[in-house]
């Protein structure tokens, strides 16, 4: 058995900023384990942009976000033992159990602390209770993006999106982009489940069809999918052709492995509960940090800590998310039977609606000016991937501002005709002058 | 070279059992399957339960080999390395109907020869389970679970250990009886197992033969691509077994597909129910009612539902049968509520007509007089896998029987392990994979993946994501691959060589991949 002073569970956004933390805070005990042969957990097959709006108030996308933590964590010094998964953690005696499996079998690890920064995972088709058959080409959103974004497959051709999380709304943008065809995205409930600005830039760019109070009761196919039938409000039943279904319905907690009744254990990121946003993700991992930091402290000293973070707070603190979600829900029924034409700012994750005629409604200034170019000629960051030469592997690429909407497609054009050579570096520039003047193509994760 | 003395027709657990038991003689054996791998059909879709044998008619064959499959099967399964746990079960009533109801199952079990039945009262029960509900209830402690994948496996590996040959996506389309005795069987063949034949090396023997073939001008335009030779022939074709039987000139057997639903529950319900919970059975319908068993590897599952159907490969979950089947087991045990569905799923009994259009009660299991040396296995549905070795001892007398001869009895016979899986036989040094966890729900390594990749390749099944679930439990657990999907194609890629675009569910047709996207 090893001993640490501290174990961190994961090494995705939450994780790394504990550690992080930790170790700025003089914790230099500590080892963060994590399951992939990388640190960044889902960060790294998020090649799309949106986040660090809120901590670095820059747009990046995933593996650049993860970028800024990974150069952190080496600085601090934090151990971090990669390709090892933990698969329980245990009261022992005066100390916590950490089990976990590395290429060379079982591991154990003692811990006077244990930050639990797991992720969460997606909800698959039998808690969803989806009848009908069970051919291949049903997938989570996030297998479908790891296989896409990672593995450089391509997943389907005519895609049926079940759910409107985040992931699912993101997917349907990618597989757009990708040449595949997204038939629809249904939805149960009356409004779309993802943020406004995933709803606008993956959805509504696209024209993608947005089924509301909408169920698929029926996949259909012996061998691949061949279709679904979605039932809406009026119980009418459609058939809808399609390869493939997404499901977007749903993340859990991924806790599974760790016994909530142990002191000392502390949840945070996606583990605690599921968060909107990456920037939010990373703050909730330094403020478990701070909290485990005192619950050492206090320890030390005989004392008693107590902290929202904490396993035996868990419930009550996924209970309050709960209660938010539900309130911002009800906001958005309302706000759907408010007719007035707007924008929605997607300057920030706040999702101002500016009046799309007098352009007011912004709660800072930049909405007014994203209102008007939006009017005019809407403008985004355009992402996708690149091969790279002779090895079937591909790297994530971007254009270093946002170009015009119109111009997506014949972006993708040229994006998936370049090959580039490894190795490659960090926001490496691929193209100058990329459909416009001063635009660049750059990669945004690196390849060696 | 495609020439065998015995045919077995139907890689499910009772041809892969009379192949076992076959493979003990110095025979040449073949078994065809027209699914990528083994236990693909009604063998791997079922409770998993070693049925004690209360529920059957005495006097009957299903009675007869299922209280002796039983008696044998901890032993057996120990042989062949298969889960197996004595669980015991219950069976609970609330009315006076039900009580008599399981009197008389306990009479006609101990007629049987079945042991230890007791009725017990309520007290008895929450002795066993206190979650179980019931006034009183028949306690049946031989009753066992199992692993009905490996089971499957495990026969049919013990058997290819022993020189039986086994031959994947290969369709019987035609029987022919030869002048002389024997039979000639017409294999329609998928292409995707030639390429797993490649890569075993071994040679193959069923002969590929073109449309334009002197031998085939006969059969011109038919979709006929091989045939092999058989001077005993076994149809143990199950659902199909009927059809079969209609290709050797046996036109009497209907074979109806009835439809039984599944769910399964998070592991953690197995906290809750870790034995069978049979409610009093319904036996105009013959089947067994919703149940909730435990699965070896500590899952729970609710059903089966029954349902006729007009065809026999729809195993879809319907909507209404699927709520029908929650609310069962939350009213069975309201405990369960709590636990969510992981997956559902639905296997098909082959159910036997008799001529009056009924649903038959028992197995027929014999040599047709009017076409010596043609066995046929029709109605083997539940408590089949129970009753699946002593059905093979007693194909193996009728085999030997319809061969004429007494054949030698091999005086070694290999073991499972000695040429597959096992960790001790096999070369570490060509297995690169690490023990890095794949599934972290079912806890199934990089290395347990490769190992099962190769025991398919071995066999001469088509490698699929199904055949390496059964194998290992990969995404079988409560993520249902949704994390271990990207790690397992790429293990394939990088150790074994499958592209993305080859990587199949079940077989051809089933691609998970279109191909790269770049």
């Amino acid at each position: 058995m090893e001993r640490k002073e501290i174990v961190i569970v994961g090494a995705g956004p939450a994780g790394m900023a504990a550690a992080v933390k930790l170790c700025d805070m003089g914790f230099r005990d500590l080892v963060i384990i994590e399951k992939e042969s990388r640190p960044g957990g889902v960060l790294n097959q998020c090649i799309h942009p949106g986040f660090g709006l809120v901590r670095f108030g820059k747009n990046l996308t995933g593996p650049e976000y993860k970028a800024l933590y990974e150069d952190a964590l080496k600085e601090s010094g934090a151990e971090l033992l990669t390709e090892t998964t933990v698969m329980s953690v245990e009261k022992g005696s005066g100390y916590i159990r950490v089990l976990a499996q590395t290429p060379d079998g079982e591991a154990e690890f003692g811990a006077d602390a244990v930050i639990l920064a797991s992720g969460c995972r997606e909800t698959g088709r039998g808690a969803l209770g989806i009848a009908g058959s069970r051919p291949a080409g049903i997938y989570t959103a996030g297998t479908a993006q790891g296989m896409m974004n990672l593995r450089n497959t391509k997943v389907g051709s005519r895609i049926v999106i079940i759910g409107s999380g985040d992931i699912g709304l993101i997917m349907a943008r990618r597989f757009t982009l990708e040449g595949s065809r997204v038939v629809c995205i249904v939805e149960k409930e009356s409004v779309c489940g993802g943020l406004e600005r995933n709803l606008k830039e993956c959805v509504e760019d696209f024209g993608i069809p947005l089924l509301t109070e909408s169920v698929v009761c029926r996949i259909n196919g012996r061998k691949r999918v061949e279709s679904v039938a979605v039932r809406n409000r009026s119980g009418e039943e459609t058939e809808y052709l399609c390869d493939t279904v997404i499901l977007s319905a749903g993340l859990v907690p991924e806790d599974g492995m760790a016994d909530k009744s142990i002191e000392g254990l502390f949840f945070c990121g996606n583990a605690l509960y599921v968060h909107d946003l990456v920037d939010d993700v990373s703050q909730c991992g330094e403020d478990a940090a701070m909290d485990t930091a005192g619950y050492l402290l206090a320890k030390m000293r005989g004392k008693s800590f107590e902290s929202a973070y904490a396993a035996s707070n868990v419930e009550t603190a996924r209970k309050e998310r709960r209660a938010f979600l539900e309130q911002r829900k009800k906001s958005r029924m309302e706000s759907r039977f408010n007719n007035t034409e707007y924008i929605i700012c997607t300057m920030c994750p706040n999702g101002c609606r500016i009046n799309a005629v007098d352009f007011t409604g912004g709660k800072c200034s930049r909405g007014e000016a994203y209102a008007r170019s939006e009017a005019e000629n809407p403008k985004r960051i355009l992402t996708g991937s690149v091969r790279i030469k002779g090895t079937g592997d591909i790297v994530s690429v971007r254009t270093d501002r946002p170009v015009p909407l119109n111009l997506f497609r014949e972006g993708m054009r040229i994006i998936g005709s370049i090959d580039v050579e490894a190795p490659v570096g960090l926001n490496q520039v691929l193209a100058e002058d990329f459909l416009e003047k001063g635009t660049r193509l750059i990669t945004t994760s690196k390849y060696e | 070279m495609n020439d065998y003395d015995v045919v077995i027709i139907g890689a499910g657990a009772v041809g892969c059992a009379a192949a076992k038991e076959l493979s003990g003689y110095k025979l040449k054996t073949a078994v065809i399957e027209k699914e990528a791998d083994l236990a693909f059909g009604t063998s791997g879709r079922n409770s998993g339960v070693v049925h004690a044998g209360f529920n059957n008619t005495p006097g009957t064959l299903k009675a007869e080999f299922c209280v002796k499959g039983s008696r044998g099967f901890e032993k057996l399964a120990e042989e062949l390395g298969v889960p197996y746990k004595k669980t015991g079960k219950l069976v609970a009533g609330f009315s006076d109907k039900d009580r008599e109801k399981l009197e008389e199952l306990k009479k006609r079990g101990e007629v049987n020869g079945v042991k230890g039945l007791e009725i017990i009262d309520k007290a008895g029960i929450k002795a066993v389970n206190p979650f179980v509900e019931g006034n009183f209830a028949l306690w049946s402690p031989e009753t066992a679970v199992f692993d009905p994948f490996l089971y499957t496996i495990a026969l049919a590996e013990t058997a290819a250990a022993n020189g039986t040959e086994f031959f994947f996506n290969s369709e019987v389309c035609e029987i022919k009886e030869l002048e002389g005795g024997g039979y000639s069987i017409g294999i329609r063949k998928s292409n995707k197992t030639e390429k797993s034949e490649k890569k075993d090396k071994s040679e193959k023997s069923v002969k590929e033969e073109k449309a334009d073939n002197s031998d085939m001008s006969g059969n011109e335009g038919t979709e006929i691509k091989g045939f092999i030779t058989g001077k005993v022939v076994v149809n143990c074709g199950g659902l199909y077994s009927g059809e079969i039987c209609r290709m050797a000139g046996i036109d009497r057997f209907d074979i109806v597909p009835c439809r039984g639903e599944y769910h399964v529950l998070d592991k953690l319900a197995s906290s809750v129910i870790d034995l069978p919970v049979y409610p009093v059975p319904d036996e105009e319908k013959g089947v067994l009612g919703v149940h909730l068993t435990p699965t070896t590897s500590g899952n729970l599952m609710a059903g089966p539902s029954a349902e006729f159907l007009e065809e026999k490969d729809d195993y879809s979950n319907d909507e209404n049968v699927m709520r029908i089947l929650r609310e069962g087991a939350d009213t069975l045990i309201p405990e369960l509520k709590k636990f969510p569905v992981i997956r559902s799923f639905a296997g098909i009994r082959p159910k036997l007509l008799d001529r009056e259009g009924k649903v038959s009660g028992d197995f027929v299991i014999e040599e047709s007089r009017e076409h010596p040396g043609f066995i046929y296995l029709v109605g083997i549905e539940s408590p089949g896998i129970t009753a699946s070795a002593p059905i093979a001892g007693y194909v193996s007398e009728l085999v030997i029987n319809a061969l004429g001869f007494e054949p030698e009895k091999k005086e070694n016979t290999a073991g499972r392990g000695e040429v597959f899986g096992c960790e001790k036989t096999s070369d570490e040094s060509s297995y690169p994979g690490t023990h890095k966890m794949i599934c972290r729900c079912e806890r199934v390594t990089e290395r347990e993946i490769l190992r099962a990749f190769d025991d398919i390749v071995r066999i001469g099944a088509q490698p699929t994501v199904k055949g390496i679930k059964n194998r290992t439990g990969a995404f079988r657990g409560s993520c249902q691959g949704c994390f271990c999907t990207i790690d397992m194609t790429e293990l394939l890629r990088k150790h074994r060589g499958l592209e993305i675009s080859e990587l199949t569910y079940d077989g051809e047709g089933s691609e998970l991949f279109e191909g790269r996207l770049k």
